[in-house]
């Protein structure tokens, strides 16, 4: 037999079948529910999007502010990932230098203890900034 | 049609203004480095610039070695520094940055400002002399001093006020109180403001060192001004005691109470009961202002004292003599000094 006369036997036989009784009313129903069921497995982030995208070209808003916005949002991450970190230097580095070099010494403070001589015999220190500057006169009188 | 063009608006004012607040906090932080940079940079200037022309000061003298801060306040060699230190030395040496020791002389060391003056024969760096007057609350200052046995170093702050008394204790004239930070060793330091210029001395700490007073050098200078012209102290003192009254005359409370015979002020024709409304340039309204006019009173420069008399202003001419509690006190401290700085 050949294709043809196979083609033709189908379709003599297809011209008799019919579908279900109700197909065609639940037809459309059961269509959108499919539609629904496969659109319910997407996630949500495109869902949301291929709304937007939809909606989007019907508003008429200028190219400029999408630019401009996409601008300062580099702007902004530039600046902030390009923001230099604090350094230490100059004298303050040197200060922390000596810190770490110099040994700790004894200090006395000639205000608050005893001023004498040590017991080594060496002279005491004193490191001067006193807590009252001095007056000697009263408001009361000039 | 309408509609939708309002609503175009709208979105396109609410993404700009999103764009903006997405900028907004990024910028605010980019301003505020910014401004720290800078300040961080004028302070690290005024250090750079100014640190040659800071000393260590050493005294040393039968009780001990005292060291602490000064300054040359011109090129030959003239220093300020704090009185305590070499109130009663034998000996001083000022050491400069560089590690060099140059023996000083002693001019003056005056226990009523707390100040010192010192001399080197030596050409030096100096820092120039700003005028403390124009200084306010909220200024910036940066001291430069040498804290216990450690290098100069800058400390920054703002004035947080201007003082006439600390303690219960009456200054001599009106200190700046200074919100910075200083140490043990850093008395007599110079305190600049941000164009590198002295606006003053530091002579006393506040709550260990969190604070500072700082005599302003409008009133440094007087003690300069006075060893040019005369050599010597001359604080003027015209023999008159002042006491409060409640309701202000002429926008003055200072009310003559007591003239001594024999004082400037009674030969003048001052009277009891005069109110005072200005001594010198100085205006009176308290008996505190006292204080800031009768500092900057001279022996034998004439002054005139502005009065009240019942309802007729007269100025009066007064000189001044030399103060009673300093008698001939140049390099010479009195009793008062010595127990205050532990000197007896």
């Amino acid at each position: 037999m050949t294709p043809e006369k196979n083609i033709s036997k189908l379709l003599r036989l297809k011209r008799y079948e019919q579908p279900p009784p109700g197909y065609f009313e639940d037809f459309l129903s059961e269509f959108q529910s499919r539609q629904r069921a496969e659109l319910i497995r997407r996630p949500l982030w495109e869902l949301v999007w291929d709304r937007l995208s939809a909606i989007a070209p019907s508003f008429e808003v200028p190219r400029l502010a999408y630019a401009s916005i996409a601008a300062l949002a580099v702007a902004a991450s530039v600046m902030i990932v390009s923001r230099p970190a604090p350094q230490i230097s100059g004298p303050l580095a040197e200060n922390r230098q000596s810190l770490t070099l110099t040994a700790p010494q004894p200090v006395i403070i000639g205000e608050s203890l005893p001023i004498a001589t040590t017991s080594t015999g060496s002279p005491s220190v004193h490191y001067v900034l006193p807590t009252r500057p001095v007056s000697y006169d009263s408001s009361h009188s000039f | 049609m309408i509609r939708r063009t309002v609503f175009n608006h709208l979105l396109t004012t609410s993404l700009l203004a999103f764009g903006l607040l997405l900028v907004a906090p990024a910028a605010r932080v980019l301003a505020e480095d910014s401004l720290t940079d800078n300040l961080a940079c004028q302070v690290r200037k005024v250090f750079d610039e100014r640190r040659d022309a800071v000393v260590k000061v050493r005294a040393k003298d039968q009780l001990g070695i005292r060291f602490g801060s000064g300054f040359f306040a011109d090129p030959t060699g003239t220093i300020y520094t704090h009185a305590g230190i070499v109130m009663k030395a034998d000996e001083v040496t000022v050491i400069t940055p560089a590690g060099k020791e140059l023996s000083a002389r002693v001019l003056v060391a005056d226990d009523r400002s707390g100040i010192a003056i010192l001399k080197v024969d030596a050409s030096t760096p100096s820092i120039p002399i700003g005028k403390s007057e124009d200084i306010a609350i909220a200024t910036p200052l940066v001291l430069i001093g040498y804290p216990e046995d450690l290098a100069a170093s800058p400390s920054f702050g703002i004035v947080g006020g201007f003082d006439r008394k600390y303690l219960g204790q009456f200054f001599s004239t009106t200190h700046i109180r200074a919100n910075l930070p200083v140490q043990r060793g850093q008395g007599g330091a110079p305190v600049l403001n941000l164009a590198g210029e002295a606006v003053g001395i530091l002579v006393g700490r506040i709550d260990a060192g969190a604070a500072c007073h700082v005599l302003p050098m409008r009133a440094a200078e007087k003690v300069r001004m006075d060893l040019a012209r005369f050599g010597q102290l001359r604080p003027g003192w015209v023999g008159v005691e002042v006491e409060d009254i409640a309701q202000p005359v002429a926008g003055s409370t200072a009310k003559v109470d007591k003239l001594d015979p024999e004082t400037p002020a009674a030969k003048s024709g001052l009277l009891p009961g005069d109110i005072l409304l200005k001594i010198g340039s100085t205006p009176i309204s308290s008996v505190e202002d006292v204080i800031d006019a009768s500092y900057f009173l001279t022996a034998g420069d004439s002054a005139g004292i502005e009065v009240m008399r019942g309802d007729e202003k007269l100025v009066i001419p007064v000189r001044p003599s030399l103060h009673p509690r300093a008698p001939g006190h140049e390099m010479q401290a009195t009793a008062d000094a010595l127990q205050r700085f532990q000197l007896e």
